[in-house]
């Protein structure tokens, strides 16, 4: 072998030694120059070029007849480790990284980077292919070991998120606390682990951020610090918590479990406290905001039986909304085509059938016969201003669907009134300006879902309403208030 | 047949699919992009079905909460300071320069230099079961107030009164554009076939700053246009027949009409013609029932005087009783407008004199309303609001920095009250907070168009979905920029 050749191979060497010491060196050293964070900004882009190269002569490495010398790849591999080298230790100087998994990816990428310049003296020099082979194995044994090291600093750990590595009941509910809570390790971190911990933790760091210990938490993400202690309205973790949550930036993702009123009350306060893993509070005498919260068995995350069978019961529900509609729209296709705008769904999916009497004052003996069937059915029944027959009232009053009846100014008598008492599904009863004269006596269980009763401009007497009021303590009673007259308040001057 | 079409038609049966397929490439590819581009881009929202009968009662998107709003508009911009956020603090600092911090970046429309800051100018007091500290010139409004949740975090972006009144009912602060009411009857229709979904009532002694247009149906169809009644001489202009023609004979001219109009229809197909025809037939009906629904004298005397109404005259009372009335009735969207809120301090159009008076209009007039609502069980499902187009200023207005004996405030679109009633609002309540001096909102901002949203809302209806293509642009009431919020929080 040439002299000139070994000169140059050992110089190019040390120069690479020299440059991984100097970087060392520079470890104490901070950067703050952004021309040092622009080219580290590189390292993503450049680290994948010597894995590409390395990988290319392993394959020709397998490959029985070579077409050539490897050494201008080597030379490559030896230049865009060593760039990538040097670019990573810029981006890591930055911050926000495991230091215990950075210092691992730096070493294994020295290594590399070393072993990569070690490998192209070896082909220069031409040594026995047995000698390259192995440092060629050394060489990728480190790249692997560089890459994982890399990977789940930025990327997490894929087996953290492993399905037989989760606990899905482990932030399900609250621990049972002590007399004293610690505000951070009794509420905060569950809160967090049940959360926010998916995204931003040990399996995935979105934005950088993690918020499973009190460091990171402390550190912040990608865009800043998360938390400003003692200043609630500035930290950004609890205001991306607060936007709607059709916001673009509303966390957790609109599809994930969301942060309560009382978990974001217990996290304002530990922030507002100084957002110290000592804070603690009395189990006894809690803060009002968020007192619920601990509370025995208080739930972070839905009870999964609970939850599926709170699903099954909506879409039960939903399934037979459907089906009454599409039955009641059936019926209504049988009403003659200048009655149909009496009937009406309040919207899109609704099926309480609403009737409106508004602008028809009368209405003829076959018009009401061919509206009773849909009127049986309906929920809501408007026929303010207009008489309807006794016979279709005695009807509508054992009908289970009639939920709102108003009857304002209709000529409504004492025994209608009373049989009304027995409608099942009733909430509205409206009687104002009707010609009611007395309350029937009303036996227990009347009325048993009325929430609002007018009574207001008919013959009822006020001591009748009182009695009406005591027997039916859950309804709303309204008589005719006193309106404002000119004397009951004079404007002060 | 011709050598012409013979040769048109051998050309059409060589193509083939390929041809087709060749030809159509721009035509496939924007047919499959406009499939995609809900999901590219974002929904789009769902047409109102306009064919047959566009007044007949529409679905809403989801239960609603309302079926109707009264909505009373205090043109001018009355004074939250001196009404309903009540600030101590300027007590304090009453006659002090207004601090820079506060004035950095302000524009006001009349006021130059460093204005001093004006203390309220009428007593508070604690009002109803809530406690809420209410100016005691509302004597009246403070026994209802357990029924009124107060907005006092309100914002707008326009300090003038045309374009803020056109921001607050059209969305725009240009002309052009359609009202709130008319958005509401294009989206659901209306309850009663005889009257108009949306209907405007006018006192204070004339139209609001930004006439008519705030009551426009802009790019909807004309249809749903607010129509204005006047509480003296004729209710709704140009509705009576003319002199000398007796209501058959307009039948008569009616059905000869229609009979061309539907044989029209026939012929050419246009909906806009079956629109046409549903005009008439309500004008017609309107007649007799729009007239019925505008005489007061059918109301008992106790209802006279608790609204203290005054028969034959323009007056915010009148307008009060015709609005429950018309919602008694099935009107979608009552609109009243009452002029002479923009106290500035000049004469007598002061917080001394002016707001007094103006408050001792509208004070007992708006408490016998909600107690008539109230006990004829309509305001469980009629949404009342009330307001101004923006607030005054913490700051007195000297106008060209003259001192004189007059209190006045400035127009101030940086924070202002508002109040809602029924449908479920909570009573009792006030949402938002303005900050020491009622300058700027400190809790909760709540824009205009939220406040749009929310009314909406109320009435079952998606501000996002509600929409009306025009210029290419699918128009909403809430505009086409950032999503407005829904204040949840305003309803129990």
């Amino acid at each position: 072998m040439p002299l000139r050749n070994v000169i140059s191979t050992t110089a190019i060497f040390l120069i690479a030694v020299l440059g991984v010491v100097a970087a060392l060196l520079f470890d104490r050293v901070t950067l703050d120059s952004l021309w040092l964070s622009f080219l580290g900004g590189f390292h993503p882009f450049v680290l994948h070029l010597p894995i590409g190269i390395i990988a290319v002569i392993a394959v020709r490495a397998c490959l029985p007849s070579r077409t050539g010398p490897d050494e201008w790849l080597w030379w490559l591999a030896a230049l865009t480790s060593t760039t990538a080298l040097a670019t990573g230790y810029l981006l890591g100087a930055e911050g926000g990284y495991d230091p215990e998994l950075l210092d691992n990816h730096l070493w294994a990428a020295v290594a590399f980077s070393s072993l990569c310049w070690v490998g192209l003296w070896s082909i220069r020099s031409a040594h026995r292919p047995a000698i390259s082979n192995i440092l060629l194995a050394l060489t990728l044994g480190t790249m692997t070991a560089a890459g994982h090291y890399g990977g789940v600093m930025v990327h997490g750990d894929p087996l953290a998120a492993a399905p037989w590595n989760l606990d899905p009941d482990r932030y399900a509910t609250l621990p049972p606390l002590a007399a004293e809570v610690n505000v951070y390790r009794d509420l905060v971190v569950p809160i967090m682990g049940a959360k926010c911990v998916s995204c931003h933790g040990p399996a995935r760091q979105k934005g950088r951020l993690r918020l499973d210990n009190i460091a990171s938490l402390q550190r912040g993400g990608h865009s800043g610090p998360v938390i400003i202690p003692g200043n609630v309205s500035l930290s950004e973790l609890l205001n991306v918590i607060k936007l709607p949550i059709r916001s673009d930036d509303h966390m957790p993702p609109v599809d994930h479990p969301q942060v309560s009123a009382v978990e974001l009350a217990a996290l304002s306060f530990w922030i507002d406290q100084g957002a110290h893993e000592s804070i603690a509070i009395a189990l006894d005498s809690p803060p009002e905001p968020f007192a619920a919260l601990l509370e025995p068995g208080y739930r972070l995350l839905p009870d999964p039986v609970a939850e599926k069978a709170r699903l099954a019961a909506a879409a039960q529900a939903t399934e037979i909304q459907r089906a009454t509609r599409t039955k009641l729209d059936e019926l209504l296709t049988h009403l003659p085509s200048d009655l149909t705008p009496l009937f009406y769904f309040p919207d899109h999916d609704s099926a309480n059938l609403t009737f409106n009497a508004i602008g028809r004052s009368t209405l003829t003996a076959p018009e009401w016969t061919a509206i009773s069937d849909p009127l049986l059915s309906s929920y809501e029944i408007n026929f303010a201003g207009v008489a309807a027959p006794a016979q279709l009232l005695a009807e509508l009053a054992r009908s289970p669907h009639v939920t709102r009846l108003n009857l304002r100014d209709t000529p409504v008598t004492n025994a209608q009134f009373a049989a009304f008492a027995t409608t099942p599904a009733l909430e509205i009863l409206n009687l104002y300006g009707t010609t009611v004269t007395s309350i029937p006596a009303i036996a227990a269980g009347s009325f048993p879902h009325l929430q609002k009763l007018y009574l207001g401009r008919t013959a009822v007497t006020e001591s009748d309403l009182a009695l009406l009021r005591e027997t039916l303590p859950s309804t709303a009673v309204l008589g005719s208030p006193a309106l404002v007259t000119p004397e009951s308040a004079t404007p002060q001057p | 047949m011709n050598l012409s079409d013979q040769l048109s038609i051998d050309q059409l049966t060589q193509h083939t699919r390929r041809h087709f397929l060749k030809d159509c490439v721009a035509g496939l590819g924007a047919l499959w992009f406009s499939a995609q581009g809900s999901d590219l881009f974002g929904s789009n929202g769902e047409l109102r079905d306009l064919s047959a009968d566009p007044l007949r009662i529409r679905p809403a998107h989801f239960a609603p909460k309302a079926k109707r709003v009264i909505y009373l508009h205090m043109a001018g911009a009355p004074s939250q300071l001196d009404l309903f956020d009540y600030k101590p603090e300027l007590f304090r600092l009453d006659g002090k320069d207004c601090p820079e911090s506060f004035l950095e970046g302000q524009r006001f429309a009349f006021i130059t230099g460093i204005p001093s800051l004006l203390a309220p100018r009428h007593r508070f007091q604690p009002a109803g079961k809530s406690g809420q500290m209410i100016a005691e010139i509302l004597p009246h409004f403070r026994d209802v107030i357990d029924e009124v949740c107060l907005i006092k975090s309100m914002q707008t972006d326009q300090f003038n009164h045309a374009p803020a009144q056109l921001l607050l009912h059209t969305g725009n602060a240009q002309q052009g554009h359609a009202s709130m009411g008319a958005w509401a009857s294009y989206g659901l229709g209306t309850e009663n076939q005889n009257l108009p979904g949306f209907m405007v009532l006018v006192s204070g002694g004339k139209n609001p700053s930004s006439g008519k247009a705030a009551w426009s149906s802009g790019y909807l169809p004309s249809v749903y246009q607010g129509v204005q009644c006047r509480s003296e001489g004729d209710p709704i202009l140009y509705l009576d027949n003319p002199q000398g023609v007796a209501r058959s004979d307009r039948r008569k001219i009616l059905d000869t009409i229609d009979e061309i109009n539907r044989r029209s229809y026939e012929e050419v197909g246009d909906p806009e013609t079956l629109t046409r025809i549903a005009q008439y037939e309500m004008a017609y009906r309107m007649q007799i029932h729009a007239s019925d629904a505008l005489d007061m004298s059918k109301e008992p005397d106790y209802i006279h005087e608790s609204y203290g109404t005054e028969p034959g005259k323009e007056s915010f009372a009148n307008n009060c009783l015709l609005a429950r009335r018309l919602v008694e009735r099935g009107v979608r969207f009552v609109q009243l407008y009452d002029w002479g809120w923009d106290h500035h301090g000049n004469g007598d159009n002061t917080i001394d004199v002016g707001l007094s008076k103006k408050c001792g209009e509208i004070d007992r007039p708006i408490a016998a309303l909600l107690q008539d609502l109230k006990q004829r069980g309509l305001l469980d499902d009629t949404l009342v609001v009330w307001g101004g187009e923006f607030g005054r200023t913490p700051m007195r207005e000297l106008r060209g920095g003259v001192m004189t004996d007059t209190y006045g405030r400035d127009h101030h679109k940086e924070a202002f009250t508002m109040w809602m009633a029924g449908a479920g609002v909570r009573g009792g309540h006030s949402i938002g907070r303005t900050d020491e001096l009622g300058f700027f909102v400190e809790d909760n901002p709540i824009h205009v168009r939220d406040l749009q949203s929310t009314i909406l809302y109320a009435l079952g209806l998606d501000s996002q979905k509600l929409v009306f293509p025009y210029q290419g642009l699918d128009q909403k009431l809430t505009g086409v920029g950032t999503v407005p919020r829904v204040i949840h929080e305003l309803f129990s």
